[in-house]
């Protein structure tokens, strides 16, 4: 069966991103993987834009934020990741450090509660390291300065929606206002990464 | 979008992309007067802006 043309559909290709916005992102793969994001991101607006979607207008929006936000978080995670590598960032004064409970060691025991030590580690920056630790990175690393890291942190509770158990309301309040909102803050974080 | 193309401008594309070429869709488009919805940059931004996303023209490098 063959399918329907969505003929009214504009977008911007991989191709042309990676060639063009984003081509002062060195790693190709992150470069064509972000570029794919957008593509999609234009996708799904014209696709609002073009076609009757109802009910489902809500939820393309909030994909519109989630991959947004995907591509903020993985732009300043490789921004820092260069940083780090090039000698210009300590990981130490800009990541967070953690308890290694591995190697906890019962001392105490009082009022029914219980007392340890454990070892501080200090982490460096992962493959998985969260949103959270890369905006506060990028806070202490000067890549972000207050108002952009305000910024990041908004960006970071609305991509954190995708956590329903979490939410206490109806997640259905995307609006055009919001979804600029974003695009304005990922249009800074982009011009920010390429010229710091 | 590539069912639409006929063998012979799927060859071009193929070609193009093994080369790794600048030829943009949009020239290919020109070239055999065909629209594969695909924009070229101005024409996008523009697209987006008047549909109220100038936000996201500027986050496609229109400016």
């Amino acid at each position: 069966m063959n399918k329907s043309h969505l003929e009214k559909i504009k977008l911007s290709t991989k191709d042309s991103l990676a060639r063009g916005r984003f081509k002062f992102i060195a790693d190709e793969t992150l470069r064509d993987n972000i570029a794919i994001y957008v593509q999609y991101v234009t996708f799904l607006l014209s696709l609002d834009e073009e076609y009757d979607l109802g009910i489902i207008a809500y939820s393309i929006y909030k994909d519109i934020v989630i991959h947004t936000a995907h591509v903020i978080e993985s732009l300043l995670h490789n921004k820092l990741r260069e940083m780090i590598g090039n000698g210009l960032v300590d990981p130490k004064n800009v990541l967070d450090s953690n308890l290694k409970h591995s190697e906890e060691k019962f001392i105490h025991e009082c009022n029914g509660g219980k007392y340890v030590v454990c070892k501080v580690v200090q982490k460096g920056l992962e493959d998985d390291t969260q949103f959270i630790a890369i905006n506060r990175a990028g806070k202490r690393s000067g890549l972000l300065t207050d108002a952009l890291f305000q910024k990041c942190e908004e960006v970071r509770a609305m991509r954190n929606k995708i956590h329903l158990s979490g939410l206490k309301l109806v997640d259905d309040q995307y609006t055009k206002v919001k979804i600029n909102q974003v695009f304005a803050i990922a249009t800074e974080v982009i011009n920010r990464v390429r010229d710091y | 979008m590539i069912r639409y193309m006929s063998s012979k401008l799927l060859t071009t594309v193929s070609a193009t992309r093994r080369k790794g070429a600048d030829t943009k869709i949009c020239t290919l488009e020109k070239r055999y007067g065909k629209d594969f919805g695909v924009q070229n940059d101005k024409a996008l931004w523009n697209y987006f802006k008047n549909k109220g996303f100038g936000s996201l023209s500027r986050l496609l490098g229109d400016e």
